[in-house]
């Protein structure tokens, strides 16, 4: 007689190394921290601006994401709540800060620097006009576009209205575009 | 659309400084997630308020020590004070001690001092 065994259902990886992370695996929480650190630091430094403040906001949510664990129930929750989590801390720190940044049209580098494909230049004047937002559009453009969520998606990670949300964004690319269009020209 | 397309590159994610997942686990070792945050290690906020802190403390250091010296000195200006007055009394009991000694040793003699 020939015995058939059930295949065992096939775990995620990411599904997995959540669990094992849960059950107090270091190594695995350190793969998660490896896989989520360029986008967590990413979302803190673009929104404060300050890669020093950046990587001590990115270390705080990840050791806050060490003690929550088993409130985490996927993977994909897990990358809601740490986009949740720095995003926030990110404004409340920028509300904290009375100065904001202002965009120096000799701040930036020279035009040798400058290729064909990108431009430096805009792009980091784009980052400084960015960094002069309020903190709260400022965390949503960020979210738009550094992770190219939805409306609804920024939404639901700030808790906020989507056509809240949709308004800052309108608001905040009419402003954007001004000011490009004016740093432009004095660059011209 | 150009705008949002530079946005898209101005805003790209970056690397975090190398050893960054190292300085977590490094912090979970330390037994302190529970502090993540705030007490787990000085912020850059403790650092920037640090030389008003300490000048402060210093100023309040000198005052209270100035205090403390005028204290000390109104202390022994008045126990000076009391030993003048003491030393008087003890003067006055003396001569009225003599003065009646003399009256006694003159009185036999119907001489008055």
């Amino acid at each position: 007689m020939q015995v058939v065994r059930a295949a065992a259902p096939v775990q995620d990886p990411a599904d997995a190394r959540l669990e094992r992370a849960r059950a107090g695996d270091v190594d695995a929480f350190g793969a998660i921290v490896r896989e989520h650190q360029r986008m967590v630091f990413s979302l803190a430094l673009h929104v404060v601006q300050d890669r020093a403040v950046a990587e001590e906001l990115a270390q705080d949510a990840f050791l806050q994401l060490y003690q929550c664990l088993d409130r985490i129930a996927s993977p994909a929750h897990l990358l809601f709540w740490l986009r949740r989590t720095v995003v926030h801390r990110a404004i409340d720190h920028g509300r904290r800060l009375s100065s904001r940044l202002e965009v120096r049209v000799d701040d930036v580098p020279p035009l040798a620097l400058v290729r064909e494909d990108r431009d430096p230049w805009l792009e980091r004047a784009l980052r400084e006009l960015v960094a002069g937002l309020p903190p709260r559009p400022r965390a949503i453009v960020t979210l738009r576009y550094q992770e190219d969520l939805e409306p609804m998606e920024i939404a639901r990670v700030l808790d906020l209205p989507v056509n809240t949300v949709k308004s800052h964004l309108r608001r905040s690319l009419a402003v954007l575009r001004a000011r490009a269009t004016r740093l432009k020209e004095v660059r011209a | 659309m150009t705008l949002e397309r530079d946005l898209r590159r101005a805003l790209a994610p970056v690397d975090p400084p190398p050893g960054f997942a190292d300085a977590v686990l490094a912090h979970l070792g330390t037994g302190l997630p529970e502090a993540a945050g705030e007490a787990r290690r000085p912020s850059r906020l403790v650092w920037r308020w640090l030389p008003l802190g300490l000048a402060a403390s210093l100023m309040a250091a000198v005052l209270g020590g100035a205090a403390w010296l005028e204290q000390q000195r109104g202390r022994q200006a008045a126990l000076a004070g009391e030993q003048v007055i003491e030393a008087l009394r003890v003067t006055s009991h003396e001569l009225n001690d003599i003065r009646a000694r003399a009256i006694q040793r003159m009185a036999p003699h119907g001489e008055t001092p």
